[in-house]
């Protein structure tokens, strides 16, 4: 194992998990609450429609891309990342 | 690293052959059949074929070592990882059903329906929280199985046996619709009866899982995930070409939803419509009389079809017709209460077909708002959001807590690989997923542009042939006796849908077969992991440690595949009983898995107090609440008590997203016990 170059940001962590979630809250269950008075066609679709079935599924990929390379980022920084594969030469 | 890219160099050259040999078989085989070969050699081909390669996968991946057996080595590159995890994601329900939901739900179903675009966001939602809280740190954790996590978070045997005996649960719920579909799509491909139709898919199962455990079981979802996309973009795109003039289907189908909102008024106005709901309606009425008394409707029945009998026979008619009568005859209902039970389904049936648009809700409107006619609409709709948003919950959280998806994360070669992996598996989702919703609009465009008018002898030859596997599949039945087809006489099961899309697009039948072969492939690769998951459970976590904890590790793998034997068999048996359609059976299933897992794993995560009493108390009452919200509500229970299909219900809930209650009980015990131990014994 890498010694320790910098401290994992455990606060920052944190609060990345905590906006990422609300973010994850903000596109799958307000739009859906909300669905009513987001029946209007806007650039030609129907707008709710839109959001279910394609905007609150790309809003997903997006929240799960930006975790992916803020954690790995600060896991390497600290040199957490460790691949397990070198075990099977 | 030298390995870790060596592996990876392999995988991706083994990939790109298997790309290009099998773009190559389907235009072998389309090539084929414009060259003269009959359309019924290509089911059985398409479906020989792919067992046949997921077989050879199997076998030629096949290991007893048990860092392999369970963990395929964990060396798994991201990528692919992910399309497995894909494949292992997308079961039956998604290829097959999703599509066919959405066509009879449009976007949020009904108060006692609910479903629509719920499970397209749910079902993708869910990766979020896999991804956040759950797999990197399941991963860290260097485990083999679930209920590993348990046992080695919380110490002690029975969070690690409550995990176990729940992992079983789930999965097994979850198999047997996934067999249910292999059968379907089997006997479709073949023509032969849907009981060996699941013999023969169940085969095809068996050979790989049986043989190699999770490395084979990666290298065959790989396969098959590139299957289903192919099987479902081609006929996608297909038909987006020719309605919209764009092969990309996601982008450009906006302008059809309104014009499908537009047809919709129109049906809804349309005299010839009206007279069909006219005609259920006074069926419906009809039944009501004769429930009013059942004796006395039973024998007037049996009198009237006697009297035609005999009436036949005097007039010496033919004989098919005799024989017809005879049958009826015989299918009579036996007793008071088989009839009682027949007429009461029949009656709803009728009544919900007497409806709008055959009874299925508006495609676009949410939740019921513009057939806002009375005052009570606006509670009645409030209930339809209410039942969208807790399925939305319940299949999101499931996704984060069925452990056969979970272990898969556990085969990739670092933490970070295992995020970067379910970022792979979400994208290789949504190509499939942003598809689906476009898929059901352009059908809905289809069957209202060009089947709905049509006159009943020149109806095309695969509803037939479709309703021979499962009346309830598909039906057209001239009810207003004008032979033509209207909108509100057509009928289709939500799992017909995708797997009709290529004979109802008027494609060549080389992509029926495919798309057969990629719903296949769907059940196959869902029914691999949950056959894995469910024998490591039994023979890993349950009878090695608690029964006979110095098995060697041969008999353990003898035991392991006895095992997968009596579970396969079991759920092919339950699912030849046809206990009830895909979606709804899967989403139980969520339910189960989010309310038994869920609160003790992520608590168990994020807060260090939590200890093993609370972690068993909470996935206790998560269970209990869960499984008896849907017992109690279960269609026989509700009879026994003499109940309505609403009565009695928690804020209207149904009871597929009884999890929306289990998780939060689950949620409340582990916090209740955690805050009232003193603070100090956690110390020690």
């Amino acid at each position: 194992m890498t010694p320790q170059a910098a401290p994992l940001p455990a606060r920052r962590i944190v609060w990345t998990k905590a906006i990422l979630l609300l973010a994850w809250v903000g596109v799958s269950f307000v739009p859906a609450w909300f669905a009513r008075d987001l029946d209007r066609v806007v650039w030609g679709w129907p707008l709710h429609y839109w959001i279910a079935a394609q905007g609150s599924l790309l809003g997903f990929l997006a929240i799960v891309l930006i975790d992916a390379a803020l954690m790995n980022r600060w896991e390497r920084a600290a040199g957490q990342d460790v691949d397990h594969s070198e075990r099977h030469d | 690293m030298t390995d870790s890219s060596g592996v990876r160099a392999r995988a991706w050259k083994l990939f790109l052959l298997y790309l290009v040999l099998l773009c190559g078989f389907v235009l072998c085989i389309a090539w084929a059949e414009s060259a003269g070969m009959p359309r019924r050699w290509i089911g059985p081909i398409f479906l020989f074929a792919t067992v046949a390669l997921y077989a050879g996968i199997g076998l030629y991946t096949r290991t007893s070592d048990p860092e392999e057996y369970y963990v395929a080595g964990r060396r798994v590159p991201a990528f692919f990882n992910g399309m497995a995890c894909a494949a292992d994601w997308m079961s039956a329900a998604s290829f097959i059903s999703l599509a066919g939901g959405l066509y009879l739900l449009g976007f949020g179903g009904t108060a006692t329906q609910p479903g629509g675009l719920a499970y397209v966001m749910g079902w993708t939602g869910g990766f979020v929280l896999v991804a956040l809280l759950i797999a990197p740190h399941l991963r860290r954790m260097n485990l083999y199985t679930v209920p590993d996590y348990f046992m080695v978070r919380y110490g002690g045997a029975w969070p690690r046996r409550l995990a176990a005996l729940s992992a079983v649960l789930c999965s097994l719920v979850y198999l047997v619709a996934q067999i249910y579909g292999i059968g379907l799509i089997a006997s479709r491909l073949t023509g032969v009866q849907f009981e060996i139709g699941i013999m023969l898919g169940l085969g095809g199962v068996l050979l790989c899982s049986f043989l190699g455990g999770m490395r084979a079981i990666t290298w065959t979802q790989v396969a098959q995930y590139v299957v289903m996309l192919l099987a479902f973009l081609i006929p996608v795109s297909w038909l987006a070409y020719k309605q919209l003039g764009h092969p990309l289907a996601p982008v450009a189908y906006g302008e059809l939803l309104i014009t499908i909102s537009e047809q919709e008024r129109k049906l809804a106005q349309s005299p010839v419509e009206q007279r069909v709901q006219q005609e259920y309606w006074r069926r419906a009425g009809d039944y009501a009389m004769r429930l009013q008394n059942v004796p006395n409707a039973m024998a007037a029945e049996r009198s009237r079809i006697e009297r035609r009998l005999s009436d036949l026979k005097a007039r010496d008619a033919d004989s098919r017709a005799i024989v017809n009568t005879y049958r009826e005859l015989a299918a009579l209902p036996r007793d008071e209460d088989t009839a009682r039970e027949r007429w009461t389904r029949a009656m709803h049936e009728n009544l919900d077909r007497a409806r709008q648009l055959g009874g299925m809700p508006p495609h676009l409107e949410p939740f019921g708002t513009a057939s806002a006619s009375d005052d009570d609409d606006g509670a009645a709709s409030d209930v339809v959001r209410r039942n969208f948003l807790a399925l939305m919950f319940c299949l999101m959280v499931g996704t984060a807590g069925l452990p056969h998806l979970l272990t898969r994360y556990y085969t990739t070669s670092s933490v970070s690989g295992a995020r970067r992996s379910v970022a792979w598996t979400l994208a290789f989702i949504l190509l499939l997923y942003l598809s689906a919703p476009a898929l059901a609009a352009m059908i809905k465009f289809e069957v209202m542009s060009n089947l709905v008018g049509q006159t009943f002898d020149s109806l095309p030859g695969w509803i037939l042939q479709w309703a021979r596997v499962d009346p309830a599949l598909v039906s057209v039945e001239d009810i207003n006796g004008d032979r033509i087809v209207q909108f509100s006489e057509i009928r289709f099961g939500g799992d017909i849908v995708m797997l009709a899309t290529p004979e109802l697009g008027g494609m060549p039948y080389v992509v029926a077969g495919l798309v057969a072969a990629g719903g296949l492939a769907a059940a196959l690769s869902t029914a691999d992991g949950l056959l894995l998951t469910i024998t490591n459970s039994v023979v890993r976590d349950l009878y090695c440690r608690d029964i006979d904890p110095a098995i060697g590790p041969e008999q353990r793998v003898i035991l392991s595949k006895f095992m997968l034997m009596t579970v396969a068999l079991a759920a092919a048996f339950a699912a030849a009983l046809k206990p009830g359609d895909i979606l709804a059976l899967v989403s139980w299933s969520f339910s189960i898995a989010a309310s038994a897992f869920v609160p003790a794993m992520v608590m168990g995560i994020c807060w260090r107090r939590v200890d093993a009493r609370a972690a068993v108390a909470g996935m206790l009452a998560g269970l209990v609440v869960t499984l008896g919200y849907m017992t109690a509500h279960a269609g026989w229970a509700r009879e026994a008590l003499g109940l309505n299909a609403t009565d009695g219900l928690w804020f209207g809930i149904q009871p597929v997203s009884a999890g929306v209650f289990g998780v939060p009980a689950g949620v409340a015990v582990i916090t209740l016990l955690t805050l009232l131990r003193p603070r100090r014994q956690t110390l020690l």
